[in-house]
Protein backbone atom coordinates (compact mmCIF):
# COMPACT_ATOMS: atom_id res chain seq x y z
CA UNK A 1 0.00 0.00 0.00
CA UNK A 2 1.27 3.54 -1.00
CA UNK A 3 1.67 5.32 2.14
CA UNK A 4 0.06 9.39 1.72
CA UNK A 5 2.03 12.15 0.62
CA UNK A 6 2.89 14.24 3.87
CA UNK A 7 0.38 17.04 2.63
CA UNK A 8 -2.36 14.60 2.79
CA UNK A 9 -1.58 13.23 5.98
CA UNK A 10 -1.35 17.21 7.25
CA UNK A 11 -5.01 17.73 5.75
CA UNK A 12 -6.62 14.55 7.14
CA UNK A 13 -4.73 15.35 10.70
CA UNK A 14 -6.23 18.87 10.34
CA UNK A 15 -9.80 17.79 9.48
CA UNK A 16 -10.07 15.18 12.27
CA UNK A 17 -9.18 17.44 14.81
CA UNK A 18 -11.44 19.71 13.66
CA UNK A 19 -14.28 17.80 12.01
CA UNK A 20 -17.20 19.35 12.36
CA UNK A 21 -19.30 17.61 15.57
CA UNK A 22 -23.26 16.94 14.73
CA UNK A 23 -25.55 18.15 17.68
CA UNK A 24 -26.43 15.16 20.26
CA UNK A 25 -28.95 13.41 19.35
CA UNK A 26 -32.48 13.92 20.49
CA UNK A 27 -34.94 11.75 22.37
CA UNK A 28 -37.91 12.85 20.20
CA UNK A 29 -36.17 11.92 17.58
CA UNK A 30 -36.02 8.12 18.67
CA UNK A 31 -39.71 8.08 20.14
CA UNK A 32 -40.74 9.68 16.57
CA UNK A 33 -38.91 6.89 14.62
CA UNK A 34 -40.05 4.28 16.51
CA UNK A 35 -43.86 5.32 16.74
CA UNK A 36 -43.07 5.72 12.39
CA UNK A 37 -41.69 2.17 12.70
CA UNK A 38 -44.89 0.47 14.45
CA UNK A 39 -46.83 2.25 11.75
CA UNK A 40 -44.66 1.23 8.44
CA UNK A 41 -44.76 -2.77 8.13
CA UNK A 42 -41.23 -4.54 6.92
CA UNK A 43 -40.92 -5.10 3.13
CA UNK A 44 -41.72 -8.73 2.37
CA UNK A 45 -38.84 -11.29 1.73
CA UNK A 46 -38.02 -11.16 -2.41
CA UNK A 47 -36.97 -14.25 -3.38
CA UNK A 48 -33.75 -15.21 -5.21
CA UNK A 49 -33.49 -14.49 -8.99
CA UNK A 50 -32.95 -18.05 -9.47
CA UNK A 51 -36.30 -18.72 -7.53
CA UNK A 52 -38.29 -16.57 -10.14
CA UNK A 53 -37.27 -19.07 -12.70
CA UNK A 54 -39.33 -21.48 -11.10
CA UNK A 55 -42.71 -19.85 -12.94
CA UNK A 56 -41.16 -20.05 -15.66
CA UNK A 57 -41.38 -23.52 -17.15
CA UNK A 58 -45.28 -23.79 -15.80
CA UNK A 59 -45.65 -20.93 -17.75
CA UNK A 60 -44.19 -22.31 -20.70
CA UNK A 61 -46.53 -25.87 -20.58
CA UNK A 62 -49.28 -23.64 -20.23
CA UNK A 63 -48.15 -22.00 -23.45
CA UNK A 64 -47.60 -24.71 -25.63
CA UNK A 65 -50.94 -26.51 -24.33
CA UNK A 66 -52.29 -23.03 -26.00
CA UNK A 67 -50.47 -23.91 -28.72
CA UNK A 68 -51.31 -27.26 -29.13
CA UNK A 69 -55.08 -26.88 -30.44
CA UNK A 70 -53.68 -24.37 -33.26
CA UNK A 71 -51.07 -26.88 -34.18
CA UNK A 72 -53.43 -29.93 -34.31
CA UNK A 73 -54.81 -30.02 -37.90
CA UNK A 74 -51.11 -29.94 -39.17
CA UNK A 75 -50.48 -33.19 -36.81
CA UNK A 76 -50.48 -35.45 -39.64
CA UNK A 77 -48.15 -33.78 -41.86
CA UNK A 78 -44.67 -34.49 -41.48
CA UNK A 79 -41.84 -32.13 -39.97
CA UNK A 80 -39.47 -30.54 -41.69
CA UNK A 81 -36.14 -31.79 -41.28
CA UNK A 82 -32.72 -30.22 -41.13
CA UNK A 83 -31.15 -33.26 -43.36
CA UNK A 84 -30.97 -32.76 -47.13
CA UNK A 85 -33.49 -34.19 -48.54
CA UNK A 86 -32.81 -36.84 -51.18
CA UNK A 87 -33.96 -34.70 -53.76
CA UNK A 88 -30.94 -32.40 -53.08
CA UNK A 89 -33.09 -29.65 -51.88
CA UNK A 90 -31.64 -27.48 -48.77
CA UNK A 91 -32.86 -28.63 -45.64
CA UNK A 92 -35.99 -26.60 -44.17
CA UNK A 93 -35.88 -24.26 -41.44
CA UNK A 94 -37.41 -26.27 -38.32
CA UNK A 95 -40.54 -24.17 -37.08
CA UNK A 96 -40.71 -25.91 -33.99
CA UNK A 97 -37.37 -24.70 -32.55
CA UNK A 98 -37.50 -20.85 -33.35
CA UNK A 99 -40.64 -20.85 -32.22
CA UNK A 100 -40.47 -21.99 -29.01
CA UNK A 101 -37.15 -19.47 -28.49
CA UNK A 102 -39.87 -16.37 -29.88
CA UNK A 103 -42.07 -17.75 -27.17
CA UNK A 104 -39.66 -17.69 -24.55
CA UNK A 105 -38.48 -14.34 -25.30
CA UNK A 106 -42.07 -13.42 -25.36
CA UNK A 107 -42.91 -14.68 -22.03
CA UNK A 108 -39.55 -13.63 -20.35
CA UNK A 109 -40.27 -9.81 -22.16
CA UNK A 110 -43.85 -9.42 -21.13
CA UNK A 111 -44.08 -11.33 -17.74
CA UNK A 112 -40.45 -10.62 -16.36
CA UNK A 113 -41.36 -6.97 -16.02
CA UNK A 114 -43.73 -7.60 -13.64
CA UNK A 115 -41.97 -9.02 -11.32
CA UNK A 116 -39.98 -5.75 -11.25
CA UNK A 117 -36.59 -6.89 -12.76
CA UNK A 118 -34.67 -4.12 -14.32
CA UNK A 119 -31.33 -4.45 -16.27
CA UNK A 120 -29.51 -3.61 -13.00
CA UNK A 121 -31.53 -4.98 -10.38
CA UNK A 122 -34.40 -4.85 -8.14
CA UNK A 123 -36.74 -2.00 -7.45
CA UNK A 124 -38.37 -1.48 -3.84
CA UNK A 125 -41.15 0.46 -3.37
CA UNK A 126 -39.22 3.52 -2.82
CA UNK A 127 -37.49 3.70 -5.94
CA UNK A 128 -34.05 3.05 -4.58
CA UNK A 129 -32.17 0.18 -6.83
CA UNK A 130 -30.55 -2.08 -4.37
CA UNK A 131 -27.70 -3.95 -5.23
CA UNK A 132 -27.96 -8.18 -5.62
CA UNK A 133 -25.13 -8.44 -3.93
CA UNK A 134 -26.26 -6.97 -0.67
CA UNK A 135 -30.08 -8.39 -0.89
CA UNK A 136 -31.75 -11.71 -0.52
CA UNK A 137 -31.46 -14.82 1.46
CA UNK B 1 -49.05 -4.58 24.76
CA UNK B 2 -46.79 -7.63 25.57
CA UNK B 3 -44.52 -6.51 23.09
CA UNK B 4 -44.39 -3.43 25.14
CA UNK B 5 -43.14 -5.14 28.51
CA UNK B 6 -39.91 -6.80 26.75
CA UNK B 7 -37.13 -5.12 27.78
CA UNK B 8 -35.00 -2.92 24.75
CA UNK B 9 -31.74 -5.08 24.23
CA UNK B 10 -28.78 -3.51 26.04
CA UNK B 11 -26.14 -1.26 23.53
CA UNK B 12 -23.50 -4.08 23.65
CA UNK B 13 -25.86 -6.77 21.85
CA UNK B 14 -24.21 -8.60 19.52
CA UNK B 15 -25.39 -6.77 16.56
CA UNK B 16 -25.71 -9.76 13.97
CA UNK B 17 -28.25 -11.21 16.72
CA UNK B 18 -30.05 -7.70 16.66
CA UNK B 19 -30.51 -7.87 12.93
CA UNK B 20 -31.73 -11.29 13.18
CA UNK B 21 -34.80 -9.84 15.80
CA UNK B 22 -35.08 -7.03 13.74
CA UNK B 23 -35.84 -9.01 10.15
CA UNK B 24 -38.64 -10.80 12.93
CA UNK B 25 -39.97 -7.79 13.47
CA UNK B 26 -38.80 -7.05 16.75
CA UNK B 27 -39.24 -3.41 17.34
CA UNK B 28 -37.37 -3.72 20.43
CA UNK B 29 -34.12 -4.91 18.93
CA UNK B 30 -34.60 -2.34 16.34
CA UNK B 31 -34.26 0.11 19.28
CA UNK B 32 -31.25 -1.32 20.44
CA UNK B 33 -29.86 -1.34 16.58
CA UNK B 34 -30.53 2.40 16.36
CA UNK B 35 -28.56 3.40 19.45
CA UNK B 36 -25.74 1.59 18.07
CA UNK B 37 -25.79 3.31 14.75
CA UNK B 38 -27.40 6.46 14.76
CA UNK B 39 -23.76 7.83 15.98
CA UNK B 40 -22.49 6.98 12.58
CA UNK B 41 -25.57 8.20 10.07
CA UNK B 42 -26.01 10.84 12.30
CA UNK B 43 -22.18 12.26 11.84
CA UNK B 44 -22.46 11.24 8.08
CA UNK B 45 -25.57 13.38 7.37
CA UNK B 46 -24.30 16.25 9.28
CA UNK B 47 -21.05 16.64 7.11
CA UNK B 48 -22.93 16.22 4.10
CA UNK B 49 -26.42 18.54 4.75
CA UNK B 50 -25.74 20.41 7.59
CA UNK B 51 -27.97 20.65 11.03
CA UNK B 52 -30.99 22.13 9.60
CA UNK B 53 -32.96 18.70 8.86
CA UNK B 54 -30.48 16.60 10.20
CA UNK B 55 -33.27 14.74 12.69
CA UNK B 56 -35.53 14.05 9.85
CA UNK B 57 -33.47 12.63 8.17
CA UNK B 58 -31.78 10.29 10.34
CA UNK B 59 -35.02 9.24 11.09
CA UNK B 60 -35.69 8.62 7.19
CA UNK B 61 -32.48 6.55 7.22
CA UNK B 62 -33.36 3.98 9.78
CA UNK B 63 -37.16 4.02 8.67
CA UNK B 64 -35.52 2.71 5.30
CA UNK B 65 -33.55 0.20 6.94
CA UNK B 66 -36.82 -1.06 9.02
CA UNK B 67 -38.64 -1.76 5.77
CA UNK B 68 -35.88 -2.69 3.73
CA UNK B 69 -33.99 -5.20 7.02
CA UNK B 70 -35.63 -8.40 5.74
CA UNK B 71 -34.12 -8.24 2.38
CA UNK B 72 -30.70 -7.72 3.82
CA UNK B 73 -28.77 -10.93 3.22
CA UNK B 74 -26.13 -10.99 5.49
CA UNK B 75 -25.42 -9.20 8.90
CA UNK B 76 -22.36 -8.61 8.13
CA UNK B 77 -22.87 -6.04 5.15
CA UNK B 78 -25.21 -4.00 7.66
CA UNK B 79 -23.10 -1.02 8.05
CA UNK B 80 -22.06 -1.31 4.05
CA UNK B 81 -25.96 -0.95 3.73
CA UNK B 82 -26.73 1.61 6.27
CA UNK B 83 -24.11 4.18 4.72
CA UNK B 84 -25.80 3.29 1.10
CA UNK B 85 -28.88 4.14 2.25
CA UNK B 86 -27.60 7.35 4.20
CA UNK B 87 -25.94 8.37 0.99
CA UNK B 88 -29.35 7.66 -0.59
CA UNK B 89 -31.06 9.79 1.85
CA UNK B 90 -28.75 12.76 1.91
CA UNK B 91 -28.69 12.94 -2.06
CA UNK B 92 -32.77 12.78 -2.40
CA UNK B 93 -32.49 15.71 0.34
CA UNK B 94 -30.09 17.57 -1.96
CA UNK B 95 -32.54 16.85 -4.95
CA UNK B 96 -35.47 18.14 -3.19
CA UNK B 97 -33.53 21.08 -2.02
CA UNK B 98 -32.30 21.96 -5.58
CA UNK B 99 -28.78 21.07 -7.75
CA UNK B 100 -26.96 23.33 -5.70
CA UNK B 101 -25.59 22.34 -2.17
CA UNK B 102 -27.29 23.52 0.99
CA UNK B 103 -25.92 26.94 2.55
CA UNK B 104 -25.04 26.75 5.59
CA UNK B 105 -27.61 27.86 7.74
CA UNK B 106 -28.15 30.15 10.10
CA UNK B 107 -28.92 27.48 12.08
CA UNK B 108 -25.72 25.67 11.43
CA UNK B 109 -23.87 28.51 12.17
CA UNK B 110 -25.42 28.61 15.69
CA UNK B 111 -24.44 24.85 16.26
CA UNK B 112 -20.86 25.94 15.94
CA UNK B 113 -20.34 29.58 16.61
CA UNK B 114 -22.64 30.60 19.39
CA UNK B 115 -21.11 30.10 22.56
CA UNK B 116 -20.61 32.81 25.12
CA UNK B 117 -17.31 33.93 25.53
CA UNK B 118 -16.64 34.30 29.76
CA UNK B 119 -12.60 35.12 29.46
CA UNK B 120 -9.75 35.22 27.49
CA UNK B 121 -8.58 31.42 28.57
CA UNK B 122 -11.08 30.58 25.80
CA UNK B 123 -9.63 31.69 23.00
CA UNK B 124 -8.16 28.54 22.29
CA UNK B 125 -12.02 27.00 21.50
CA UNK B 126 -12.92 30.09 19.50
CA UNK B 127 -9.99 29.45 17.36
CA UNK B 128 -11.16 25.60 17.05
CA UNK B 129 -14.68 26.01 15.94
CA UNK B 130 -13.80 28.78 13.55
CA UNK B 131 -11.53 25.42 12.37
CA UNK B 132 -14.36 23.86 12.51
CA UNK B 133 -16.96 26.18 11.05
CA UNK B 134 -13.71 26.35 7.96
CA UNK B 135 -14.11 22.61 7.78
CA UNK B 136 -17.72 22.59 7.25
CA UNK B 137 -17.73 24.99 4.53
CA UNK B 138 -15.00 23.92 2.97
CA UNK B 139 -17.35 20.42 2.97
CA UNK B 140 -19.86 22.22 1.35
CA UNK B 141 -17.57 23.49 -1.41
CA UNK B 142 -16.68 20.24 -2.77
CA UNK B 143 -18.87 18.57 -5.46
CA UNK B 144 -21.12 16.54 -4.09
CA UNK B 145 -19.57 13.11 -5.32
CA UNK B 146 -16.10 13.97 -4.30
CA UNK B 147 -17.25 15.07 -0.48
CA UNK B 148 -18.97 11.88 0.22
CA UNK B 149 -15.64 10.23 -0.47
CA UNK B 150 -13.42 12.26 1.56
CA UNK B 151 -16.34 12.41 4.45
CA UNK B 152 -16.35 8.52 4.65
CA UNK B 153 -12.84 8.12 3.55
CA UNK B 154 -11.08 10.59 5.88
CA UNK B 155 -13.28 11.60 8.68
CA UNK B 156 -15.43 8.50 9.03
CA UNK B 157 -11.93 5.94 8.39
CA UNK B 158 -13.84 3.69 5.69
CA UNK B 159 -11.69 1.83 3.35
CA UNK B 160 -11.48 3.00 -0.33
CA UNK B 161 -13.11 -0.70 -0.92
CA UNK B 162 -16.06 -0.50 1.07
CA UNK B 163 -16.78 3.50 -0.01
CA UNK B 164 -16.81 1.93 -3.69
CA UNK B 165 -19.19 -0.88 -2.64
CA UNK B 166 -21.39 2.03 -0.82
CA UNK B 167 -21.16 4.40 -4.02
CA UNK B 168 -21.29 1.49 -6.53
CA UNK B 169 -18.28 2.94 -8.46
CA UNK B 170 -14.87 1.16 -9.00
CA UNK B 171 -12.21 1.75 -6.24
CA UNK B 172 -10.37 3.41 -9.04
CA UNK B 173 -12.84 6.39 -9.46
CA UNK B 174 -12.81 5.94 -5.57
CA UNK B 175 -9.18 6.84 -5.60
CA UNK B 176 -9.92 9.68 -8.01
CA UNK B 177 -12.75 11.65 -6.35
CA UNK B 178 -10.58 11.53 -3.27
CA UNK B 179 -7.68 13.06 -4.83
CA UNK B 180 -9.80 15.86 -6.30
CA UNK B 181 -11.96 16.27 -2.89
CA UNK B 182 -8.32 16.87 -0.54
CA UNK B 183 -6.52 18.87 -3.45
CA UNK B 184 -9.55 21.19 -3.49
CA UNK B 185 -10.24 21.21 0.14
CA UNK B 186 -6.89 21.87 1.20
CA UNK B 187 -6.84 25.15 -1.27
CA UNK B 188 -9.79 25.97 0.78
CA UNK B 189 -8.77 25.90 3.74
CA UNK B 190 -5.41 27.39 2.29
CA UNK B 191 -6.73 30.71 0.85
CA UNK B 192 -9.09 31.02 4.09
CA UNK B 193 -5.39 31.65 5.71
CA UNK B 194 -5.18 27.97 7.33
CA UNK B 195 -1.27 27.03 7.29
CA UNK B 196 -1.49 22.81 6.60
Amino acid sequence: MIPSPPEDRRLVAFLKAHQPTPPEADDRTEHQLMARVTQHPQDGVRGDRRRSWAWLPGVMAAGLLLALPLGAPHLGRRSPSLLPTSSGEPPQHTASTTDLNGLSDFLWDSWGGLLGYGAYGLYSSEGQVYSSDLLFD
Amino acid sequence: MAEALQPVPPMTADPAWLIQRCRQGDTHAFRSLYRQSQGRVRSTLYQLCGATHLEDLVQEVFLRVWKGLPNLRTPDYFHTWLYRITWNVATDHRRHLGQNPPPISTQDQETTLDLPIKSPLQQPDLMRLHYQDLVQRGLASLPWEQGIVLVLHDLEDLPQKEIAQILEVPVGTVKSRLFHARRALRQYLEVQGVIL
